[in-house]
């Protein structure tokens, strides 16, 4: 909570530059994992909160940057995240193009775990691999961090903007297969597409 | 600036109310058929009073046995002069596996290896549990006093280490961590102290989501360790009973997919006659056993197939 009122007062103080564009966003995506070595495949939908900063001029080759909050699935114990991300604008005609980088932050809960048994009684289990902590929680590294990169193209029209945006996240999975007296495990990268919409709004 | 401010709040609005809106997760558990009960696991924890309980218990596991869904029984609580030894024969009588609970109460401060062996010399077991929930302060569950994790790992060892030396052939659980707070905290602490470098079976508690949350990130940090490991959840449940069904529907199918277990117990057959004021029973599959007449609550029926 401390991480999620500090980014928002960061990005809203940042904002106060007149110079600078500030925009409110929020983005609608899908996305899927598909772990082929254990044959599963994870795909769920999100939704996004961002506040948004367009510099004056680009600075070390970028446009802005870009923060907020992200939700995946319905159970509210798992699946929030915060994210944080720079991107660089492209004019091109009544366009813009944006390709960015960021990081996303937070508890996945056990959304991205499965087990598969078969018939002799062993099984497959997937995890999306934890990595980080996350303050007050009572276990260690709860949390997961992974890069993600995206590509949009956007529409201005007065105050209000949208742009499809296709994006690949890095995420790493555990395979555990076993039969409960033997058995191994690995970890695998996998490359997750995302699509989605994003609106915003400037002030 | 009016303007500015009236349009972020409409706009903020919007946000909230979107936001806030359910969703569907494509990737939580799905497929599951309420009516057949698909994620039970064939295991009830049975607690062993004497008297009418007896018969009305095992034969609710005859009828569970018939119906293909009881393998084993979990005895929460087994008498080490063989006092509870018509459980154990009727069990057997009806082809059910044993799991029996030795508390920290009849392990004593000295000698757990001594009450080791009367038990096992009294009872014909397939899985013994040693010490059940051991820093739970409820003098109900530790009579004696709870304990640490640092002071019962090493005498676990130690009768760990005598009972492979003498009895090769059995097989030993740990002790079921808390199925709510700090549970996973506590299980955590027995993997760092050694837990997993012994064969035996990993058991613990879950009756809250956030244990399970909390137990899956335990696990998912000793993955690498767990690949020839049985773990079993022995005791989860809920209540009032009118959640039965339910918490076998979509909680069974998060435990799973979380922790892989090899068993699954239900807590518990009959857990004492319900009053008014007592709800001990609340995750009972029977109520009502001293009383009478026998209640058969609806998680039971489906089981059988009755209802």
């Amino acid at each position: 909570m401390k991480i999620i009122l500090l980014t928002i007062l960061f990005i809203c103080s940042v904002a106060q530059n007149s110079y600078a564009q500030f925009r409110i966003n929020i983005k609608f995506d899908a996305s899927r994992s598909l772990v082929k070595d254990a044959s599963m495949k994870f795909e769920w939908t999100a939704k996004e909160l961002e506040f948004d900063r367009k510099f004056k001029k680009n600075k070390l080759f970028l446009s802005g940057l870009a923060g907020g909050a992200r939700r995946e699935g319905s159970n509210l114990a798992e699946g929030n995240f915060l994210h944080i991300r720079v991107y660089r604008t492209i004019s091109v005609k009544k366009f813009e193009i944006n390709p960015s980088f960021g990081i996303i932050y937070g508890h996945p809960g056990l959304r991205s775990e499965r087990t598969k048994f078969d018939a002799n009684g062993g099984y497959v289990h997937v995890n999306l691999v934890r990595n980080v902590d996350l303050p007050s929680y009572n276990v260690k590294k709860p949390a997961v961090a992974y890069p993600e990169i995206s590509l949009s193209l956007r529409k201005k029209v007065w105050r209000l903007s949208a742009e499809p945006v296709v994006s690949m996240r890095i995420m790493r999975y555990g395979i555990l297969k076993s039969n409960f007296g033997s058995g191994n495990y690995k970890v695998v990268t996998v490359i997750s597409p995302s699509v989605g919409f994003r609106f915003g709004f400037r002030f | 600036m009016g303007n500015r401010l009236g349009s972020f709040v409409v706009l903020f609005s919007v946000l909230f109310i979107s936001c806030n809106s359910n969703s569907t997760n494509p990737a939580s558990p799905s497929g599951i058929n309420r009516a057949e009960l698909r994620s039970w696991y064939p295991c009830v924890t049975i607690q062993t009073p004497g008297g009418n309980p007896i018969n009305f218990q095992m034969e609710a596991s005859g009828k569970l046995k018939n119906a293909g869904r009881m393998q084993w029984v979990r005895f929460g609580n087994t008498q080490v002069n063989g006092g509870t030894r018509p459980y154990h024969n009727r069990a057997r009588n009806l082809g059910l596996n044993i799991f029996s609970v030795i508390s920290l109460e009849q392990l004593g401060e000295k000698n757990w290896e001594q009450t080791f062996d009367r038990f096992y010399s009294n009872y014909s077991t397939d899985i013994w549990q040693i010490g059940n929930e051991i820093s739970n302060p409820d003098i109900h569950v530790n009579p004696l006093g709870a304990t640490t994790i640092e002071q019962f790992f090493p005498k676990f060892r130690e009768l760990y280490g005598h009972v492979k030396r003498k009895y090769p052939q059995a097989v030993l659980a740990g002790p079921p961590t808390f199925g709510s707070v700090g549970g996973p905290a506590e299980l955590e602490k027995f993997f760092q102290l050694g837990l997993l470098d012994l064969d035996v079976v990993v058991t613990l508690n879950l009756y809250t989501e956030t244990a399970l949350q909390e137990y899956g990130v335990v696990f998912d940090r000793y993955r690498s360790k767990l690949t020839n490991k049985r773990i079993w959840v022995t005791e989860t449940g809920a209540g009032p009973p009118e959640r039965h069904i339910d918490w076998v529907n979509n909680f069974y199918p998060r435990i799973i997919n979380a922790l892989h277990p090899e068993m699954v117990c239900w807590y518990v057959m009959w857990g004492g006659d319900s009053t008014a004021n007592v709800h001990d029973n609340d995750s009972g599959l029977l109520d009502n056993l001293e009383r009478g007449p026998v209640i058969e609550r609806d998680l039971f029926k489906a089981l059988i197939g009755s209802k």
